[in-house]
């Protein structure tokens, strides 16, 4: 059989064709373009647009914040914080308590008896009082001061005294309270004047761990939030000195016995 | 003279026509090219750009987080200020509940009438328990038409008496439970005290 097919005439095509072969060669420069260079850098920019996207909003929040982190200090708000770390410490108020409640009684003129309160944990060992926090202290982050009491006056000054009691700093909170008469008879009005009031009190204090992320806007001051700011603006606190050291602590030598010299 | 023919003037036209058309076609690649290069470059020139801006963004993040930590110490305190007072608005909230219950019945019954005892603690955070304290059986009737008052069951419907009791010197006690509703629009109590009365 003959074989019909002429053999490619490579030097004839690059004289009569030489046009469509730069076309060819254009088309492939062409498409090796898009292939090669086009879609990556497209794909890159879009990453690049979508991390700017990103980015953008992320700046914004934190210039809002810094903004912000430069008002607070001036709001009227903020300005109470000393009021708001009275009536909620952030350590055991015990001596604080102890001077609002002095200063009350006086105050309405009544008379507090059989003082009783327990301190809480004050020290353990740090196993433990890992373990108290973890459990006890980490729920809500408050704990309480429980103290026990009796007050003697008159009825009036008796109410006077349990109004004034739940406004003092640290925040306290009549648990239970019973009214007796201390003195016996049939004189309902003399009973009236000499009242013992036996009632147990909650003092709070802050315990939570507080964190927050860079980014985290600050927290928003509620209406309700508010208004507790103005309530807690007629608290009575006390004006004790913050005590951050211990004063005396063995200095004085209470036997006063001679050192002993060995020679 | 001798006559020519040429026998490849039909191929000549074809090939004219072809190369005309490869012209054409060429034309058209160049075009195609040149608009994939410039393309090609606008993509680039987005990316630089794009580059350029993300960095500029990414440089003013460190430059506000660098503010920002340097305000550390006011954002600590803000916060804490913040926590303490949810707190206390909670624990506000709750009381008043109480106070508004007591202040209610200190006045409802009268002045004859004193409440002695308070009991907070119940495991319900909702109920508070009252003891009540009359100087007669007269004036403890007096109670019970008034706890039976509509004006009070509207504010207080969940009243539950127990533990009523007498001295000797003839003064009565007696307990109540009050469920407190989770609004109270507690409606005039001096209005409410006068009706009973």
């Amino acid at each position: 059989m003959k074989n019909n097919k002429k053999p490619l005439n490579i030097e004839m095509i690059i004289t009569n064709r030489k046009q469509m072969l730069i076309s060819v060669v254009l088309g492939v420069v062409s498409f090796g373009l898009v292939f090669l260079a086009i879609i990556p850098q497209f794909q890159e920019f879009w990453t690049l647009k979508s991390e700017l996207d990103k980015e953008i909003p992320r700046l914004t929040k934190l210039k809002q914040k810094l903004v912000e982190l430069e008002n607070i200090q001036f709001t009227p708000e903020f300005a109470q914080s000393e009021i708001v770390n009275n009536a909620l410490p952030s350590k055991k108020p015990l001596l604080e308590l102890l001077s609002s409640l002095s200063s009350i009684a006086a105050e309405s003129s009544v008379q507090i008896k059989d003082f009783d309160l327990n301190p809480g944990i004050i020290a353990s060992d740090t196993a433990e009082l890992q373990a108290y926090y973890a459990k006890k202290l980490s729920k809500d982050g408050i704990d309480t001061l429980d103290i026990s009491m009796n007050a003697v006056g008159s009825f009036e000054n008796i109410q006077v005294f349990l109004i004034n009691l739940e406004k003092i700093s640290p925040f306290t909170t009549i648990n239970t309270l019973s009214l007796n008469s201390s003195v016996r008879g049939d004189d309902f009005n003399e009973q009236e004047l000499n009242m013992l009031a036996k009632l147990t009190t909650k003092s709070h204090f802050f315990t939570q761990t507080v964190s927050a992320a860079i980014e985290a806007p600050l927290p928003i001051l509620s209406f309700k939030e508010q208004n507790v700011l103005e309530e807690l603006a007629s608290f009575s606190s006390s004006d004790l000195p913050e005590q951050l050291e211990i004063k005396g602590g063995g200095l004085e030598d209470l036997f006063g016995v001679d050192p002993i010299n060995f020679e | 003279m001798s006559q020519s023919i040429n026998f490849v003037g039909d191929r000549r036209k074809r090939l004219n026509k072809t190369q005309k058309q490869d012209k054409k076609i060429m034309n058209i690649m160049i075009n195609v090219l040149v608009s994939i290069f410039v393309i090609f470059l606008v993509v680039m020139g987005l990316r630089i750009f794009y580059v350029f801006r993300l960095k500029t963004v990414k440089d003013q993040q460190t430059d506000v987080r660098t503010f920002i930590l340097s305000h550390e110490a006011i954002e600590k305190e803000y916060i804490v200020f913040a926590q303490k007072l949810k707190k206390l608005s909670v624990f506000f909230g709750k009381r008043k509940d109480k106070q508004e219950a007591l202040i209610f019945f200190s006045k409802v019954f009268g002045e004859d009438v004193i409440v002695s005892g308070i009991d907070y603690s119940s495991a319900d955070e909702d109920v508070v328990s009252f003891t009540i304290k009359t100087p007669n059986v007269f004036v403890m009737e007096r109670v019970f038409k008034t706890l039976e008052d509509p004006k009070v069951s509207l504010n207080y419907p969940n009243i539950s008496k127990s533990n009523m009791s007498r001295s000797a010197s003839g003064n009565y006690t007696l307990s109540l439970a009050v469920v407190l509703p989770e609004i109270v629009e507690l409606t005039d109590v001096d209005s409410t005290t006068k009706g009973v009365n």
